[in-house]
């Protein structure tokens, strides 16, 4: 703990600090620093509730509101408090005490008010040497991030259900979308990545099992031809064909026991099961390998830490700009050698943030970040909405899409999503709503804690949180005024409501309104309690320009997109990564996809530690001794039906998760007429077709034959046919 | 043959001091009355107390008009209504949630964090198809967390409900459907590839650190316990496969997801696939609209209204009496199934009716209902019970000790120690 201190206080000096703090003495008392450098922000961050009036007047905490000096000592006596290894005063803002903190974590580690915090701890306990030698206190620094951005620990990444999703369509050719049935994620911090809360429970590993068989069959019905390099039916094509698929499934050339191991698989299956059938359970156990189902990032031992393997760089970079598995030219560029270098990686970088995927990236971390993604399970009164219904979310979510694809596209910044529409999207107002009105503690929570990142505590126990009847002749801020009449609850909702109001022009379906009934709207609004963001608006617009003004989003956006990116977070070891990030980012200008480069740029990219006896990252194969055994095996198995030759389907689908539409063209490519057939595979319950006849073949394949008018088509010709499904 | 893994889930360096809880035998109690099943019930957002507890006490007991224990009248002589039990250092929605079954406690303490459905299930669940089915509600919209889940393997270790009736029903039968010889191949195929991914598993975790290693476990358990279903052979009878116009999120579903979950608990019971089932509704601070009782405001939002506000008022106590109806009915279907070795299926399942707060608008965890039904030979039915104030790591106890489990601690030790004699 000293080492830590007296790190935190090697900084750069008395003077050179750029903040509106009052000056500091050469050697300033206890009480001088405490009046300087905690009190301007303590009073801020922790006297609405530690002070007699507050939800926390119980505590061992009081802040007096009319004097320092009365501040100072209270706050002394805690510093000088232990419990276990630390002083409790810094425990219980950083949410780590044993008894937890009923504020919430109220700052990071990372903070410059908590390196005061440790300055100041450290004074009290006489730990630090005021004056003399050579320790400089007074300016603020980021505790122990003197040395920069460190990388942060070797792990495992699950694969998130989206990046599933993503990589077996990429991986087989196939539109099924099996991940939206797989059983929840733990969320952490509103993301549902986070490395360590990722793993795979006993539904879980069911449910990859059904899919990773499904995906197989299907695979083998609809694409062997494109998945296969060779065409005979032997030993030696199935071994060359366990090496590429394989490589790709595994994101790195497979070591001869996999190819083995694989070889044993296929040999054991296809005497009964035929070629296609050995094939399909190749792919189905590689789609169950942890070399699959986990994103290694654990390289091999380099010095004092471990160095990440170009092809643990490949994946990397594909999952973290487009959320799915290295395409081919990644590979190659990860066989090369060339990933290795700064230039091959930057080449790799450029080409996969040119791709229009990478904007796809850029939407589904927004969705996460605003909670977006909820969109699909909030339910609205049928009757004061009538139509509210899926088109509409999907319309929804649509708008919100292509709000920040555009400021994407324009190379726009944080600032100009907020003033461009992110505020007034019809998504997050209807998100962050009632089934039966506005609702400012919603909206009002959202840009505290998603845009400020400042997490809030729950409502205290022992406190009737119960509100008043909905008094018809009351507007909905005049509903909500006992939150800031009674004092208890003020403490807390003077840090939420107000934020809230300045939505109330916006219903729960996110409409414009000047009304409410007989009500005339009062948006006005004011934020305080933040960093650097206070302060009054009216409306909106008002609100999105001063968010956008004060480079506190900004912050909070690294923040969110660390997490979003690494499955990590400061509490992991990342927490100098943030400012790093945050300088890289505006350095470049703000740009929202500057997020990318910058994250590249951390030594967590490339760099990991571990401990004492750690081993290296599976060995990559590569060069295996050729197999030449060519043993024949039986055509057929791997699902039976394929449809008629020579007829091929152009799918296009509309899907909103909890059902889909696909509209399918198919076309005789044969000199012949045909009566054509067409499998294709969907997932959930298909519950409309049109222009066509279905026959459900089990395993999610269905058998498609034309209605009496388009059943028979001539040489050339085309007809189409549709169908909807839900899950 | 399948490779048995023992790894203490969620345990850091100090595992190894800690007694394995899938290896707990547990000695018989001495009168050797074990219930064989366990059915666990939980419903979400608390109770408004003067809306809910009966009149009267002991078996002299009454339950009071438009309460929301009141439709629980048909079934009064085959229940325990419990009152009077606080919970141990733990307060508000997720508080309440995280340690209705649990307790608290992590390595070191008699059942190492783990829930009481999932320590069952650890004890008695080895000769079953699924050593333990979790059936949700609408459990996960907003992810796994302390607010959406109250099952845990070890501290800190959510385990996940199935939320969706159609994939249970595929778990349950979709082995089943092909006939014995395609069901031998399954079986033939998925243990080839279980025997190689349990190679790459064991060559992983030699690599990686000790936070790694704790994933890779629980990843190597969840196969261990896949393996064994592979073994069983249960034959039962599927019903018709459900399914959801809408899907399984649509808010006007939750009752029609419902009713198909407990078709499935039944089925699984009653048939042997499982001797550990729970139900989960929804989850703590849902908002969940009961539209079909002509509500509009969603249950989260209708458990914090005042006593001024009565319409507001009775329609939470709709609610919550339309999930007593649902316990209601829940209890008479398996009194009305016969349990192969004599008797009822009610009469050898323990089924626990537990919520995770007690004053829902006061957001305290103190005086939290409990009902208990069925297992008569464990714990005698047809009574009221108020206990005054006493720890409900008493109940967790009592509870575990009538599957065999010889604890007498629950999760944290400073809640106190023994049952709730007055239960049997």
């Amino acid at each position: 703990m000293k080492r830590a201190l007296l790190l935190a206080l090697l900084l750069a000096g008395c003077d050179a600090v750029d903040e509106p703090l009052p000056p500091l003495g050469a050697c300033p008392t206890d009480a001088e620093f405490f009046a300087a450098r905690v009190d301007p922000w303590m009073q801020g961050r922790c006297g609405s509730c530690h002070s007699a009036e507050g939800a926390a007047s119980m505590s061992d905490l009081l802040l007096d509101g009319d004097s320092v000096d009365a501040r100072f000592a209270a706050a002394s006596v805690l510093a000088a408090t232990d419990d276990g290894q630390s002083s409790v005063l810094l425990l219980k803002p950083t949410n780590t005490h044993v008894d937890g903190h009923g504020g919430g974590q109220v700052l990071t580690a990372s903070s410059p008010e908590y390196a005061d915090l440790v300055a100041f701890v450290g004074r009290v306990r006489d730990e630090i040497d005021d004056c003399g030698d050579g320790v400089v206190t007074g300016a603020p620094g980021i505790a122990d991030c003197a040395d920069g951005a460190q990388p942060g620990p070797r792990i495992l990444r699950r694969l998130s259900h989206v990046e599933y999703g993503n990589t077996v369509r990429d991986l087989l050719g196939l539109t099924a979308q099996p991940e939206l049935a797989f059983a929840a994620d733990n969320v952490v911090h509103g993301f549902g990545n986070d490395a360590g809360a990722l793993q795979i429970s006993p539904l879980l590993l069911e449910q990859y099992r059904d899919a990773a068989e499904d995906l197989a069959e299907q695979a083998v019905v609809q694409q062997l031809d494109a998945l296969m390099p060779c065409e005979e039916l032997t030993t030696a094509c199935v071994a060359q064909f366990v090496e590429e698929f394989g490589r790709r499934a595994f994101r790195r050339p497979l070591t001869e026991d996999d190819r083995a191991r694989y070889l044993g698989i296929f040999t054991a299956a296809a005497p009964e099961d035929g070629f296609a059938g050995g094939i399909q359970w190749v792919i189905a156990g590689m789609l169950q390998s942890p070399h699959f189902l986990y994103r290694s990032e654990l390289g091999t031992r380099d010095g004092d830490g471990f160095a990440l393997t170009d092809w643990e760089l490949a994946t990397e970079l594909s999952y973290l700009l487009h959320l799915t598995t290295p395409d081919d030219t990644l590979l190659d560029a990860a066989a090369s050698g060339a990933l290795g270098t700064a230039e091959g990686l930057q080449t790799e970088l450029d080409r996969l943030l040119a791709d229009p995927r990478a904007t796809r990236t850029m939407e589904r971390f927004v969705d996460h970040w605003v909670q977006l993604d909820r969109l699909g399970i909030v339910a609205r009164d049928a009757e004061l909405y009538p139509d509210f219904d899926d088109a509409t979310r999907a319309a929804m979510t649509d708008e919100a899409h292509a709000l920040v694809a555009g400021v994407v596209g324009a190379g726009g910044t944080v600032a100009d999503l907020l003033t461009g529409g992110l505020l007034t999207s019809r998504a997050l107002l209807t998100v962050h709503a009632l089934p039966t009105g506005s609702s400012p503690i919603h909206r009002g929570v959202l840009v505290r804690e998603r845009l400020l990142c400042q997490e809030l505590p729950p409502p205290p126990a022992n406190v009737d949180a119960s509100p008043p009847p909905v008094d018809p002749t009351l507007s909905t801020r005049e509903r909500y005024a006992a939150h800031s009449d009674v004092p208890e609850c003020a403490a807390c909702h003077q840090l939420i409501d107000p934020i809230g109001f300045g939505f109330e022009h916006y219903d729960a379906v996110g409409a414009y309104r000047e009304m409410e009934g007989p009500h005339a709207i009062d948006a006005t609004g004011e934020i305080v309690n933040s960093v650097a963001s206070d302060g009054t608006f009216d409306g909106v617009d008002e609100l999105a320009a001063l968010l956008a003004s004060s480079g506190e989003v900004d912050t909070c956006y690294s923040q969110q997109w660390l997490r979003f990116g690494t499955g990590l977070d400061a509490e992991r070891g990342l927490a100098c990564s943030i400012p790093a990030l945050s300088a890289s980012l505006a350095a470049d200008g703000g740009r929202l996809d500057g997020v990318f480069a910058a994250l590249a740029a951390l030594p967590h990219f490339q760099r990991r530690l571990g401990e004492e006896g750690e081993l290296d990252a599976p060995p990559v194969g590569g060069d295996l001794p050729p197999i030449t055994d060519d043993t024949e095996y039986p055509d057929g198995g791997g699902g039976g039906d394929v449809g008629t030759a020579g007829v091929s389907t152009d799918v296009t689908l509309d899907d909103w998760g909890t059902g889909y539409c696909a509209d399918i063209i198919v076309t005789n490519g044969t000199s012949a007429a045909v009566d054509w057939e067409v499998v294709l595979g969907f997932d959930g319950t298909i519950d409309n077709v049109w222009n066509a006849v279905i026959t459900d073949l089990g395993g999610a394949q269905y058998s498609f034959v034309g209605d009496t008018w388009n059943a028979n088509l001539e040489a050339g010709a085309s007809t189409s046919f549709g169908l909807c499904g839900y899950r | 043959m399948p490779t048995r893994r023992h790894f203490l889930a969620g345990l850091g360096a100090t595992a190894l001091a800690a007694p394995f809880p899938r290896l707990l035998t547990g000695t018989a109690r001495a009168d050797d009355a074990v219930a064989k099943r366990l059915l666990v019930f939980f419903t979400p957002n608390g109770t408004v107390p003067d809306r809910l507890w009966p009149t009267g006490s002991g078996s002299n007991f009454s339950f009071a008009a438009d309460s929301a224990f009141e439709p629980l009248a048909p079934i009064q002589d085959k229940v325990t209504i419990v009152r009077g039990l606080d919970f141990h250092n733990a307060t508000n929605h997720e508080g309440g949630m995280a340690a209705m079954l649990t307790n608290g406690g992590g390595a070191g303490t008699a059942t190492q964090g783990m829930s009481l459905d999932q320590l069952v299930a650890a004890h008695i669940g080895g000769s079953t198809r699924f050593a333990s089915l979790e059936l949700g509600v609408q459990t996960s919209a907003w992810g796994g967390s302390t607010q959406t889940r109250m099952s845990y393997a070890g501290s800190g270790q959510f385990v996940t409900p199935d939320d969706n009736p159609v994939n249970v029903y595929q778990r349950l039968y979709g082995d089943l459907l092909g006939g014995p010889e395609e069901a031998a191949r399954l079986r033939a195929r998925r243990g080839s590839i279980l025997d190689v991914v349990n190679d790459q598993l064991a060559d992983l975790h030699s690599r990686v650190g000790v936070e790694e290693r704790m994933k890779l476990e629980a990843h190597m358990d969840a196969i261990f316990a896949m393996e064994q279903g592979l073994d069983d052979v249960t034959t039962c009878e599927p019903g018709v496969a459900p399914s959801f116009p809408g899907g399984v999120y649509a808010n006007d579903n939750f009752p029609l997801i419902g009713a198909s979950q407990i078709d499935h608990a039944v089925a699984a019971l009653a048939c042997g696939m499982t001797n550990v089932v729970s139900i989960q509704w929804a989850h703590t601070v849902s908002p969940v609209v009961f539209s079909w009782l002509g509500l509009s405001e969603g249950h989260h939002s209708l458990s914090h209204v005042g006593d001024s506000d009565v319409a507001g008022v009775n329609d939470y106590i709709a609610a919550e009496r339309w999930f007593a109806q649902q316990f209601t009915d829940l209890v008479q279907r398996l009194d009305a199934l016969p349990d192969p070795e004599g008797g009822t299926l009610l009469d050898s399942t323990v089924v626990l009716w537990c919520q995770e707060m007690g004053d829902g608008r006061m957001h305290v965890c103190t005086d939290v209902p409990f009902v208990i039904a069925g297992a008569p030979a464990c714990f005698t039915p047809g009574r009221y019970l108020e206990l005054g104030s006493r720890s409900h790591a008493g109940l967790l106890v009592s509870l575990a000790n009538a599957f065999g489990l010889d604890l007498d601690t629950f999760g944290d030790p400073d809640a106190g120690s023994g049952g709730i004699g007055e239960l049997a």
